[in-house]
């Protein structure tokens, strides 16, 4: 069973279409009935505010649940602010009141790159650097769509998998062992997308 | 690089969808679900669907069909419409919108692009902002009401500086006059904004989207018209567009 993660502030029914599209049958983490046993993926969807999405995930020790199964190598794909979470600390968080899970070393930092109105709203190409699971099928070059001001900075380069063409600094998607993150949104992506969606759907565990 | 958009604006009203000229004589161009389906083939950028209704203050967003509409597209799409609550927010991305445009709810309680901002994130705020002209100014249009509110600089000012994500604007004037953008206005506000801007009313043609996106801050072309009284389509004009302006083709 695939977990779908409702963080309170996310594009859920975007996902709820796909999924349904894909005949992918998932749960969704609000609802009570189901066992950490059963979970065998997790997508995290993105849109929110960092300390929203933390405070959101603390009730019902869904955090504690989520670190419990990626540590069990359970495959997780988090998308935006569902990657940002993977870290310990962001910057959009007001005074730092609220940590992350974090399971990958870095951090995530306000985007400062004169280049780059804020919010990044919009398609973007990305450099792939690591052609790995999720970018089977996908060229470098493709564009995605993006929305966000914050980005995540990996400590080691090995996470990054993929960057910004043209602002190679923005790292647009890390992995680590089973967990998968995308700064920008496969399921707003048209065709690229679903194909990125599909190949995280098809890993085999 | 990131992209320039072409940006269909599709209006709503009683489950239709409509075309309007200068905000007023309502015209039903279609079917809306219909409508999303070819925009969605034919790949768009991105999508703003108005429902004209709730913003003129005649109940609140039809959510049902709303549900429809995103069940129909896998792009980036934005939701208008009387929204004046972080529980209505909430509950626009939650079925599965990417971004809401806010208007009449913040010139009201400007309290509140701060408040939606916190809890959503900039990305996901955008304040629309209905411009005419009167008098030789460019005033700020309010929905339901005689005055014009605020003055179009200091309300600028104010929005950017509670860190709202984009700036949506249409010209009264020019809206579904087929007639050109309201190129005064732009450049009156362009100056202005520091962030990512979309302008919409008046569009007629490939030159019109070319003009405005040549301009540094303009992300998007917004055009409804063009697309259901002429061949246009969102590919159509980009595939026109002189090459130095960066686009998804």
């Amino acid at each position: 069973m695939l977990l779908l993660i409702n963080s309170g502030t996310s594009n859920l029914g975007a996902w709820v279409s796909i999924l349904n599209k894909l005949n992918q049958k998932f749960i969704l983490s609000d609802n009570q009935d189901w066992n950490v046993q059963d979970i065998k993926k997790i997508i995290f969807p993105g849109i929110g505010h960092y300390d929203e999405v933390v405070k959101n995930i603390s009730k019902n020790k869904l955090k504690e649940k989520i670190f419990h199964l990626v540590q069990n190598k359970i495959p997780y794909l988090g998308v935006c602010v569902g990657m940002q979470i993977l870290f310990k600390k962001s910057k959009e968080s007001k005074n730092n009141k609220y940590n992350g899970l974090n399971l990958i070393k870095g951090e995530v930092l306000k985007i400062s790159d004169k280049k780059i109105i804020l919010p990044h709203n919009g398609w973007n190409d990305i450099k792939i650097l690591k052609k790995n699971t999720i970018f089977k099928s996908i060229r470098s070059g493709t564009d995605f769509y993006f929305n966000h001001s914050y980005y995540c900075k990996c400590e080691n380069e090995s996470n990054t998998t993929s960057v910004l063409k043209d602002h190679l600094k923005i790292i647009s998607s890390i992995e680590q062992d089973f967990i998968f993150g995308v700064q920008f949104h496969p399921e707003k992506s048209m065709t690229s997308g679903l194909k990125i969606i599909k190949n995280f759907i098809d890993i085999k565990c | 690089m990131l992209k320039k958009r072409i940006i269909p604006v599709l209006l709503i009203s009683r489950n239709l969808l409509i075309k309007t000229k200068n905000f007023t004589s309502d015209r039903t161009v279609g079917n809306i679900i219909q409508s999303i389906k070819v925009f969605n083939r034919r790949e768009s950028d991105e999508l703003t669907i108005i429902d004209v209704d709730a913003s003129r203050g005649i109940g609140s967003i039809e959510t049902s069909l709303m549900k429809e509409i995103v069940a129909e597209c896998n792009m980036p799409i934005s939701a208008g419409g009387g929204i004046k609550t972080n529980a209505e927010i909430e509950n626009l991305l939650k079925i599965g919108f990417d971004k809401v445009v806010i208007n009449n709810a913040f010139l009201n309680r400007p309290s509140f692009i701060e408040d939606s901002v916190k809890k959503f994130g900039s990305q996901s705020i955008t304040i629309g902002i209905d411009v005419i002209r009167k008098d030789n100014e460019f005033k700020i249009m309010q929905q339901n009401k005689n005055k014009y509110a605020k003055n179009l600089s200091a309300w600028i000012a104010f929005a950017q500086n509670k860190d709202v994500g984009e700036f949506f604007f249409t010209s009264v004037n020019c809206e579904g006059m087929m007639k050109g953008y309201d190129y005064d206005l732009l450049n009156f506000i362009h100056p202005l904004i520091k962030k990512p801007i979309l302008f919409n009313g008046g569009c007629k043609s490939i030159s019109d989207c070319e003009k405005i996106l040549s301009l540094q801050k303009v992300m998007g072309a917004c055009a409804s018209s063009i697309f259901f009284f002429t061949k246009l389509t969102p590919a159509s004009i980009k595939s026109k567009i002189k090459k130095n302006i960066s686009l998804r083709v």
